[in-house]
């Protein structure tokens, strides 16, 4: 995810084939805590599960601090395949040990300076614990802040500022198959969504046309994102994993405008105008 | 500037190949050199329609592997020679073919001075159908009226608007929907989709909507496309539609019992 869109090489740029330029981008890191290697896979296969879109070809940094004894080379490279595996791609390393550094780079993986307060338990530290985000009962209020890789060490580009809720706008037809995630933000479809799609979006979901697959706002838990839609059709529609299906759809507002809103435990659908 | 034109559905047997065989007829009928390729390897039909089964010698995946040259590959059509058929091979499988040697054999095509390519795709959404749609300009989704048909469709427009080459680059696939098997009476007794029906879901511009008739089954039995066949109305919604890929705004036609039923009546009288 950049930060920014580059900006057109002007004519009086220097005949350099590429520019180097800072950016700060949001990554997952995936601490280890034990290796188990049958452990690990039915782990990461449950996490996966609840919520396969934010996992897919995520980047994500392995940290090896908790673990004791250190990694052996094999090990790294089981546990980068078995990431691969499921749609992980980790492309660098914090905490390796000295012997690990010729495995790494072997693998391609850039290795990362060990964090400054050493084992830390809580999640005070700035590194919030993103389960919680993702599990979907719980009411996470604090906004997720992501880890950062400095590309460049430039004072001035490295002030910190509130992630602005992005919204994506779609205008092509979302087809069967097709699956589409704003992350972090509100998701806007200007055009179809057709039955066997998912569009999914930590915020609010609006589409402007008939929506007829499966639509899942506040993914990340955030029991406030609602749903809006011209014509509700779904297979499925869901505020922070609490959902409905297309059966239960059908009793009520089939093919008008709703919104789709939470309270407790119960899902609304409400007509609008 | 060649056009790559897939030919495409995601199900099977909803007549691609009977769609391939007619529109590639038409542009070439219509004065444009054009060239049709068999992408479903392993199960070669294009050729029993085209009627030229007995004259192919080297096919596809030999121009691919640098086993034959292009031309000794390409067939020229008997009918009307500004077509060309490009066979598939029976005996190898689709993963014989690779994005580089398709490309290869695309741009020889387009450098021959071919302006239209029409490229056959096989069923489903592996790596075969992937190759034929990769480089396409242009996607004629052939569907049924009914159920899964439509779904695959969509699915298959999913996927050609987002890992084509046109989408990886940033640009979109020109596509268009193509109706086949669509019979009027079945659609007003219910038991049928109606062209609006499927319109509504996949949204696409329509090319044509071609009429269940036996003169298809007919034609491919004897290597005729049916787009020869100017006493069908198969054959004469397929003209229409070869038309309206040219760019001219042609009526549709065969879309209800009543219009069928006047045309009718008059080939009864012209016969």
């Amino acid at each position: 995810m950049p930060a920014s869109p580059s900006p057109k090489p002007d004519s009086s740029a220097s005949s350099l084939s590429f520019r180097l330029k800072g950016g700060l981008f949001p990554l997952t890191l995936l601490e280890l805590i034990d290796t188990d290697p049958l452990k690990l896979r039915k782990d990461l296969a449950q996490k996966m599960a609840e919520a396969p879109a934010f996992f897919q070809q995520a980047p994500i940094v392995l940290s090896l601090e908790q673990i004791q004894p250190p990694l052996q080379a094999a090990e790294l490279s089981f546990i980068r395949d078995l990431c691969r595996e499921f749609g992980l791609i980790v492309i660098a390393l914090r905490g390796s040990n000295d012997h690990l550094q010729d495995a790494a780079s072997a693998m391609n993986l850039a290795l990362l300076p060990a964090s400054k307060v050493k084992k830390s338990e809580s999640q005070s530290e700035g590194e919030p614990d993103i389960e919680g985000l993702l599990s979907p009962q719980t009411n996470q209020s604090e906004q997720p802040c992501p880890e950062d890789v400095q590309a460049q060490k430039d004072e001035e580009t490295v002030v910190r500022m509130p992630a602005a809720p992005e919204t994506k706008i779609v205008t092509t037809p979302v087809r069967s198959g097709q699956q589409i995630y704003a992350a972090g933000g509100d998701l806007v479809v200007l055009a179809p969504v057709s039955a066997g799609a998912e569009i999914l979006a930590d915020g609010n979901i609006h589409v402007y046309g008939p929506a007829r697959g499966r639509i899942l706002a506040g993914v990340r838990g955030n029991r406030s994102s609602r749903i809006f839609c011209q014509a509700l059709e779904a297979e499925l529609v869901s505020i922070a994993g609490y959902f409905k299906v297309n059966e239960d759809l059908r009793q009520h507002h089939w093919k008008q405008s709703v919104q789709v809103s939470l309270t407790d435990e119960t899902l609304n659908i409400d007509c609008l105008g | 500037m060649a056009k790559i034109i897939v030919v495409t559905s995601g199900k099977g047997g909803v007549g691609k190949t009977t769609t391939s065989a007619a529109i590639s007829s038409g542009l070439a009928l219509r004065g444009h050199k054009t060239v049709v390729i068999d992408f479903d390897i392993g199960l070669r039909n294009l050729d029993l329609i085209m009627n030229c089964e007995r004259r192919v010698v080297y096919d596809f995946v030999n121009v691919i592997k640098g086993e034959s040259t292009l031309r000794q590959a390409l067939i020229k059509d008997k009918r009307c020679d500004k077509l060309h058929i490009l066979p598939a091979s029976q005996t190898r499988d689709k993963d014989a073919l690779d994005p580089e040697g398709v490309e290869k054999v695309l741009n020889e095509l387009a450098d021959d001075g071919f302006e239209y390519i029409i490229c056959d795709s096989p069923a489903g959404i592996e790596h075969g159908a992937f190759m034929a749609l990769y480089f396409a300009d242009t996607a004629i989704v052939v569907s049924n009226p009914e159920v899964s048909s439509v779904r695959d469709s969509d699915r298959i427009l999913g996927i050609l608007q987002s890992k084509s080459r046109r989408a990886e680059r940033g640009e979109s696939v020109e596509e268009y929907l193509l109706l086949t098997r669509y019979n009027p009476e079945r659609v007003e007794k219910g038991e049928m989709l109606s062209v609006e029906d499927v319109q509504e879901i996949l949204a696409t511009r329509l090319l044509g909507v071609i009429p269940e008739s036996e003169s298809v089954l007919k034609a491919s039995n004897q290597g005729l496309p049916v787009i020869y066949d100017s006493t069908s109305n198969a054959g004469l919604a397929y003209s229409d539609a070869v038309d309206r890929l040219l760019g001219e705004d042609v009526e549709h036609r065969f879309l209800s019992v009543g219009n069928k039923k006047l045309l009718q009546r008059l080939f009864r009288r012209s016969a």
